[in-house]
């Protein structure tokens, strides 16, 4: 069981919006680990849309990616990397 | 899989399947099934009666509707068929796409439809309310050393 974790900022203007949500629990998805985005004292389930919008970041929010589980790495690294692309799928 | 009928007032159904499709795309077997202003309900029942045979999987069909009491909800009524097609009426934007996430799950229908229940009503928030709980948890937080917080 590996943990991993790291911090990125929201930079696109409409900042987690429901398609950026949507996108984001996709990719949280093809992960085992458990996936958490924090902001300041508030914690979400990066796999619930509903969570994941509950923290209502907009631009410039700064969120800490935390996973644990076997592919915590990767999964951390697979969700900044949506995030610094604007939430745009490849 | 459970297919999934969106059954609504005018281009209700439709828009609320359009806006859920921005976060779960490509995702079960999804039809919205809109009554027309001049529509006869004998026509609508057809037409639904129809949709619902059409998605149905082998674990059924849910049919989510806008409102208790309209006829597209009590058009629905009439279907159902326990175990094989059940009603879920107040959709709302979550709780469709928490239905068409499920959808595809090894879940019972019945079970999918109280566990959508219980979670669009918790989609439904205030905002006076939201913020006083935030700010009274963000001064409970600040004198705790624990890196535990509130899983939502």
């Amino acid at each position: 069981m590996s943990q991993s974790s790291r911090k990125v900022r929201i930079a696109n203007d409409l900042g987690v919006h429901l398609r950026a949500a949507g996108a984001l629990v996709q990719v949280a998805g093809r992960f085992v680990a458990e996936v958490w985005l924090d902001h300041n004292e508030a914690r979400a389930n990066a796999k619930s849309i509903m969570s994941v919008l509950s923290l209502a970041a907009s631009k410039g929010t700064e969120l800490d990616i935390v996973a644990s589980g076997d592919d915590a790495q990767a999964a951390v690294d697979a969700i900044v990397e949506l995030i610094e692309r604007g939430f745009e799928l490849s | 899989m459970i297919g999934v009928i969106v059954a609504a007032h005018g281009s209700l159904a439709s828009s609320l399947l359009s806006a859920a499709q921005l976060a779960v795309k490509n995702i079960g077997t999804v039809e919205a099934i809109g009554i027309e202003v001049d529509e006869d309900g004998a026509h609508y029942e057809a037409r639904l009666r129809e949709a619902v045979a059409r998605v149905q999987g082998e674990g059924g069909t849910l049919v989510l509707t806008d409102m208790f009491g309209g006829t597209p909800s009590n058009v629905g009524l009439t279907l159902h068929d326990h175990g094989k097609v059940e009603v879920l009426t107040g959709a709302n934007l979550p709780m469709l796409i928490k239905t068409i996430q499920l959808s595809v799950r090894d879940v019972e229908l019945t079970a999918l439809a109280r566990q959508v229940k219980e979670y669009g009503q918790r989609a439904i928030a205030v905002a006076s309310e939201v913020l006083t709980a935030s700010a009274a948890a963000s001064t409970v937080a600040t004198g705790t050393p624990s890196r535990e917080k509130a899983n939502r």
